[in-house]
């Protein structure tokens, strides 16, 4: 892993939240290097801001102070188009709650990515359903997700995440609203996504899936308490 | 994943604009989506809401106008002609009728023409000479006018008003009396109307010559008070009554055939009547500054009332279109998220307007040219000096259907502005 370029990186990143006269730190002071195709799994309690630094590292959130570098790149001054860009070229997601839009079948779920970057649109439809084929919803392309159940929703935001081909894959505790035979299957198709020299951030609070890291980072309090 | 395209090398490169078509097409598949997905009774108030809007846009303004327009037409149809010749200011009468009536009659454009003579009289009911010592006087002071019946029918189609009684012939000493001056149809002040007076009723008309009875054959009724308050009379019997000679006329009402024909009828009249202190003027110019201005005021209100239930509908559709937006909050997020810009989201939200707006308009204007329009023009609404239709005009509808659109676009963006520049992960996370 030594050997290959970093892709995303941190420089003494805060994040501070104000409510009223209170102000919470979430995140103080974090350093961190991340390499091209690493398995990275971010972990620590409840409240501890791994969520927020996946949001941050990922353009969905700014810091207080700090940097973020993608490929040397500093994000902080980004406007919102290029970090819509940014997003969509580079970047995919797999949120908790899935976050599918509820009017747009699995197949048009995943293509929206594919639409936005395609000049060509003849097979973006095939396109996404072969990429559905891939994570084992061939048969589910035309179902809303009020239609699917909760592993087939999240393999849709997997489809979805990967369709523009992104560098990173960002994966916000995927399994946590799954049973244990679901969350593993999406465990599994998270990992197979290093094979295709993606880099995966993959936040989650179940050491069972740390296991498939190739780097476990753990967040206390804000800051790294420990990296393996 | 052997379906995923080859990574592009240049992908950090900062090329963000997109085509604008894709956008627009984007933002049109997205909106097309929603619009299928939303709830049927929020649709059907979003569309119900632009129908009611358009249609008050057009049928206030346009029956504004349509008083004015109902009026001026009237006037025109019933009263002055295409064409109408009064005595100059400061004179009493047209003099040397007979010469002008001799020149009207070789013009070829004119259909018909009515000379009328006006004068005020005394006009007494109840005047048998063994009327109760102590009953009120049954008299009015009114306006009686001299004409040919048949010239008049010809011209303004007084015939049309007799709402009792028959059209005098003129052959009997009978007279047609504006309901304008009869207690029983016009509550106007005391003292202005003769009461219990009807058809076959004698009245007594004094003007400058002796006192003279004729027989009511007839009761007309308009808006125009230029007939509905005056009694006609054969002008062969106005003579009698007033001492008048025939070449003294107050008005020459001349029905022109063809539109284009006015102008040049108006000229050809003018040289006929330069002589006989006669001003002619068309129906426009008859009419004046009063009947503009009107027009112009009604106008104005129109498109003041109408900017007000503009302005409604607009805030309406905003709230129910930031509603909308509000509660789609997450996924608007969600689209960010993923890497939609937000300009293909505001799209989205415009298109949707553009949808309602044009499926709004859509029904008003079936159910303006297929049931308003015809409906008021069978059924006018009874407003005091003119028949209530609907002045709909290409242009004027034209113009409150852009006007509607282009509100319907500012509040499908300014909703979907608010929520787009949020920051993404707190709409995403709904905090």
């Amino acid at each position: 892993m030594t050997n290959k370029k970093t892709i995303l990186s941190t420089s003494n990143l805060f994040k501070s939240y104000v409510v009223g006269s209170v102000k919470t730190d979430v995140l103080r002071g974090i350093d961190l290097e991340i390499k091209e195709g690493e398995f990275v799994a971010i972990t620590g309690r409840s409240g501890s801001g791994k969520s927020t630094l996946l949001y941050i590292l990922s353009l969905l959130d700014e810091p207080t102070s700090g940097e973020v570098y993608f490929e040397g790149c500093n994000l902080k001054d980004f406007s919102e188009g290029k970090s819509s860009f940014c997003r969509l070229h580079n970047y995919g997601f797999v949120f908790q709650d899935y976050a599918l839009l509820p009017e747009l079948t699995a197949m048009e779920n995943v293509k929206i990515p594919l639409m936005m970057v395609s000049e060509n649109w003849d097979d973006v439809d095939d396109i996404s359903t072969q990429i559905l084929k891939q994570v084992g919803l061939g048969e589910r392309v035309n179902n809303y997700p009020s239609q699917l159940s909760g592993g087939e929703k999240q393999r849709v935001a997997i489809a979805r995440a990967i369709v523009n081909n992104p560098r990173v894959v960002f994966a916000d505790e995927p399994t946590a609203n799954l049973d244990s035979k679901r969350a593993d299957e999406i465990i599994e198709l998270i990992a197979k996504l290093k094979e295709k020299e993606i880099t995966v951030i993959l936040v989650t609070h179940e050491k069972k899936y740390l296991k498939k890291a190739d780097r476990i980072i753990e967040i206390m309090d804000g800051k790294i308490k420990q990296e393996e | 994943m052997t379906l995923l395209k080859k990574r592009s090398e240049n992908r950090f490169a900062f090329s963000i604009k997109m085509n604008f078509f894709k956008e627009i097409k984007i933002g049109f598949f997205l909106a097309a989506r929603q619009i299928k997905n939303a709830n049927l009774w929020v649709n059907v108030l979003i569309i119900f809401i632009m129908t009611v809007t358009f249609l008050n846009l057009v049928f206030i303004s346009g029956l504004l106008e349509g008083l004015v327009e109902g009026a001026s037409k009237d006037s025109r149809n019933h009263y002055s002609g295409e064409v109408i010749i009064t005595p100059e200011e400061e004179r009493n009468n047209i003099i040397s009728t007979s010469r002008i009536t001799e020149g009207l009659d070789t013009i070829e454009e004119i259909n018909s023409y009515s000379v009328r003579y006006i004068q005020g009289a005394f006009i007494e009911a109840d005047y048998s000479f063994f009327r109760e010592p102590n009953k009120d006087i049954n008299a009015i002071n009114g306006t009686i006018t001299g004409i040919n019946f048949e010239d008049e029918r010809l011209t303004t189609n007084l015939d049309k008003f007799i709402i009792e009684g028959e059209f005098s012939d003129g052959q009997r000493r009978g007279v047609i009396v504006g309901s304008g001056l009869l207690k029983e149809y016009d509550s106007a002040i005391e003292g202005s109307t003769l009461e219990g007076v009807g058809v076959g009723d004698k009245v007594r008309i004094t003007g400058a010559q002796r006192p003279q009875e004729f027989v009511v054959e007839g009761i007309l009724s308009s808006k125009l008070s230029q007939i509905n308050n005056r009694i006609f009379i054969d002008k062969r019997q106005f003579v009698e009554l007033t001492g008048r000679s025939l070449q003294l006329s107050d008005e020459v009402a001349i029905s022109v055939g063809s539109e284009s024909d006015i102008s040049s009828v108006a000229e050809k009249v003018k040289l006929l009547a330069s002589d006989s202190q006669a001003k002619v003027e068309t129906w426009q110019e008859s009419q004046g500054q009063f009947f503009d201005d009107l027009s112009t005021t009604f106008t104005i209100l129109g498109a003041v009332i109408g900017a007000i239930g503009l302005a409604v509908a607009s805030v309406t559709l905003f709230i129910v279109i930031f509603i909308n937006a509000i509660s789609r909050e997450k996924y608007i997020g969600i689209l960010k998220g993923i890497g939609v810009s937000g300009i293909i989201i505001k799209y989205s939200y415009i298109l949707q307007s553009i949808f309602y707006a044009l499926i709004g308009v859509s029904i008003g204007l079936f159910l303006l040219y297929v049931f308003l329009v015809p409906y008021f023009a069978e059924n006018p609404i009874d407003f005091p000096f003119s028949d209530g239709i609907l002045n709909v005009t290409t242009q004027g509808v034209l113009l409150r259907v852009f006007i509607l659109f282009a509100s319907s676009i500012v509040a499908g963006f300014i909703p979907s502005h608010f929520i787009v520049n949020k920051n993404t992960i707190d709409s995403i996370l709904g905090r």
